[in-house]
């Protein structure tokens, strides 16, 4: 089960085989991501990909941006032990998952504009204090002084100690939209490259969050943006999306493996080796573009009513 | 069961038994069969021989806490909200039942809380804002030229005996008891190669500090008969609360942000010099007013309240940790603590505070409470020290007005040359009193090199100041 689970048939599968009160990491990917169950995912509970380390977000009563320690469950799923409340690893649930260098996790805050700050046409500065590498994604991340608190975000190419960023849901006159700022996608003007973007206002930034990524903004109609995502698909999304100016900062990243010890050090097991023979079982297929996404409060249901008429 | 097995399985038979009908599940129970070895050593260490093959896990797995691999439970436990929850109904009927107890209440049902909030440091946050937000928090300003001149003449014309002051040095980090043998948590480890610290600074550091002041009063007794007009005091509870507001920047418009807060400082220095005597001031009425002219310090984008958490449960009060009848109640200097402090920027913060919470409670209880310019400045002194470095620093209060960034503001003079931009951290130097003392240092001759007089000289120059 290497790779990404989507299937519906698999996540009901799972949920009936666990109880509810066993969900207690696993039911923040099932339940829709409201603002309040938004803190308690990270990148290593996403969405499908069980069995990956854990951080203990449920022992911080606030947000903190000193490192926590990162957990491993070895590709297994939680289970109950019998006569007492402890949850322990069991069955396997992903292979080639196991080993690694220790890691710290940095609680990234998904959110430069909350939905709240957008609706009231906020706007503030804050200043970078460093910029730096982080063990659990492949960009690089920004601690950042607001005028209340500090808070890790992810930082864009051109970012450096000691630079000022905006973050603005209101139209200034003289407004330079520079790298590393972020506003509504309806204020951004087309044309430009942004990453971090909100599919949903206020639910935190869901796209072009790995190192180089970017999205560009394609054209606006009315109350509606359309943007074209990294992997060249188009989205229509609200306007009230916060997104940030620029790409995401890569350093030192590359999309090639120097030797098997570097996937090792990252926690990746060999495989069987069966996908690269070089068969006709297992090769890429081309296919054509699928057509843009329209993601709004309801939805669309694909109705007979055009083939009766 | 007994006739079957040899009798050296006899005893774990009946444990695992007992562990699978009861509720405590013991950490080792080994399964009654056949040469079974789940951690074994030597040949069978991880393995199995025998009937079962080579299995590497029991197969009462969901009973046994069986974990090789040593992987933390990073789940949550099923029972940690409810552990956590707090009921408050169940608390009150309890008191109702148990005589003396003390229930535990909701926040916003308690005596002290308040609709607006406060924002409190404490002796333990004190040491995270930074000296630049304290200036602003204070309305404070730094002078130019270091200490004032009074004390740098002290430090030059005050005998040094480096000698006594080397004997303090060396009792304090060579003869001391062995950490191992103090060492309760298992902290230190006893390699070759680990780097640790005989002694921590936690231990040396408070005894040079007392070895000094008893250096320094004996030479008092020596000269004059002022020492009986000095108290010096441990662990002395402070607190003050005072109004502050800022100004707006241009198109800032932040959610939620009234820029006028109250602000508590709570604090208890390590040390506190009280005399009969006031301290002598250490600027003149001309140079308070031009303080008019300068600006304070901008922390922008940050705010003044920047990271100071808001409380709505409190109780606004001014103490100085003695009643009003105490015969010595005027501060000459405060002593701290900062042993694990690394930050030297955020030390001078913690002493500003703690300095502006002593003056500031004195003049409330002298002048009351309005907000109002000083007729008789306040003045004091703070020495800050790990062991090996040493921060010195006066401070002079002219205003409990801090509703605006005009009109007078109070003073500061450090012993690190500072310049207009505070931000930069290299030139917040310390003084060291030396650069390494340890008995690993076997190819010094005294086990110590770097030494310097100046950490003693300015300790010795703002204890005996206002005395001679």
């Amino acid at each position: 089960m290497a790779g990404g689970i989507t299937s519906r048939w698999l996540r009901q599968f799972v949920q009936s085989s666990l109880r509810p009160n066993q969900l207690c990491a696993l039911s923040v990917t099932f339940r829709a991501q409201t603002v309040e169950t938004q803190s308690l995912c990270t990148s290593c509970n996403k969405h499908g990909r069980f069995g990956h380390r854990l951080v203990k977000l449920w022992e911080q009563p606030e947000y903190t941006t000193k490192p926590l320690p990162v957990y491993r469950t070895g590709g297994r799923l939680p289970t109950k032990v019998q006569h007492s409340n402890e949850i322990v690893p069991g069955r396997v649930w992903t292979k080639k998952l196991g080993g690694g260098d220790s890691r710290e996790w940095h609680w990234v805050d998904r959110s430069r504009l909350t939905a709240e700050e957008v609706n009231a046409k906020s706007y503030y500065q804050e200043k970078v204090i460093k910029v730096q590498h982080d063990d659990s994604r492949s960009g690089m991340i920004a601690l950042v002084a607001g005028p209340k608190k500090e808070r890790w975000i992810l930082a864009t190419e051109t970012m450096e100690a000691g630079t000022i960023i905006t973050n603005s849901a209101k139209m200034i006159p003289d407004a330079e939209f520079v790298d590393g700022d972020a506003y509504p996608v309806g204020m951004i003007p087309s044309g430009t490259r942004i990453c971090s973007l909100e599919f949903v206002p206020g639910k935190g930034a869901q796209i072009a969050r790995s190192a180089g990524n970017y999205g560009t903004i394609l054209r606006k109609e009315g109350v509606r943006v359309i943007i074209k995502m990294p992997s060249g698909r188009e989205i229509n999304v609200d306007e009230k999306c916060v997104a940030v100016i620029g790409k995401v900062a890569a350093g030192s990243h590359s999309t090639k493996w120097g030797s098997p010890a570097q996937k090792r050090a990252h926690g990746i097991r060999p495989g069987s080796g069966r996908k690269k023979m070089g068969d006709d079982r297992s090769t890429k297929k081309l296919t054509p573009v699928a057509p843009m996404v329209v993601i709004g409060d309801k939805k669309v249901l694909q109705r007979s009513d055009a083939l009766e008429e | 069961m007994n006739s079957v097995l040899p009798k050296q399985h006899v005893l774990f038979v009946q444990n695992s038994i007992q562990s699978v009908f009861a509720k405590t599940v013991s950490p080792a129970v080994i399964i009654p069969c056949r040469k079974r070895v789940y951690y074994g050593s030597g040949k069978h260490k991880g393995g199995m021989i025998g009937r079962y093959g080579r299995r590497k896990y029991p197969p009462n797995w969901r009973v046994v806490n069986f974990n090789p691999a040593q992987i933390p439970k990073a789940w949550k436990p099923l029972d940690w909200d409810e552990k956590n929850r707090i009921d408050y109904e169940y608390e009150s009927k309890l008191a109702q039942y148990i005589p003396g107890y003390k229930p535990k209440v909701a926040p916003h049902m308690r005596e002290d809380h308040h609709d607006e909030p406060m924002h409190a440091i404490d002796n333990d946050t004190c040491s995270s804002y930074g000296f630049p937000q304290a200036l602003a928090l204070t309305k404070s300003v730094v002078v130019e030229g270091g200490l004032p001149a009074k004390l740098q003449e002290l430090q030059k014309s005050l005998p040094n005996p480096e000698d006594k002051v080397i004997k303090i040095m060396q009792n304090a980090l060579l003869f001391d008891v062995d950490s191992w043998m103090v060492d309760t948590k298992n902290a230190v480890k006893r390699y070759k190669f680990d780097n640790f610290r005989h002694p921590t600074p936690e231990r040396y550091c408070p005894r040079i500090l007392k070895e000094f002041v008893r250096l320094c009063d004996a030479h008092i007794c020596r000269v004059s008969d002022k020492y009986h007009d000095r108290f010096n005091m441990h662990n002395l509870p402070c607190k003050t609360w005072f109004q502050r507001a800022e100004k707006t920047s241009e198109n800032v418009d932040i959610l939620d942000v009234l820029y006028d807060w109250k602000v508590s400082i709570n604090v208890k220095p390590f040390m506190q010099l009280l005399s009969k005597n006031p301290l002598s001031l250490f600027a003149t009425p001309d140079e308070v007013e031009e303080t008019k002219n300068r600006e304070l310090v901008s922390i922008y984008p940050k705010l003044l309240i920047h990271g100071i958490k808001p409380t709505h449960n409190y109780t606004p009060e001014h103490t100085t940790g003695f009643l009003e009848t105490w015969h010595k109640p005027h501060l000459h200097t405060v002593v701290l603590n900062t042993a694990g402090d690394h930050s030297s920027k955020k030390t001078m913060g913690r002493m500003l505070f703690h300095l502006f919470c002593a003056l500031h409670s004195r003049a409330v209880q002298q002048y009351g409470e309005t907000p109002q310019v000083l007729a008789k400045p306040l003045a004091a002194q703070a020495i800050a020290s790990d062991g090996r470095q040493f921060y010195a620093m006066t401070f002079q209060l002219n205003t409990t007005d801090l509703k605006d960034d005009t009109g007078v503001k109070n003073m500061v003079w450090t012993s690190a040359p500072l310049t207009d931009n505070l931000q930069i951290e290299d030139q917040y130097a310390p003084t060291l009193l030396f650069d390494e003392c340890s008995p690993l240092l076997s190819y010094y001759p005294d086990y110590y090199h770097g030494y310097s007089p100046d950490a003693f000289a300015t300790f010795q120059a703002l204890w005996l100041n206002d005395v001679l």
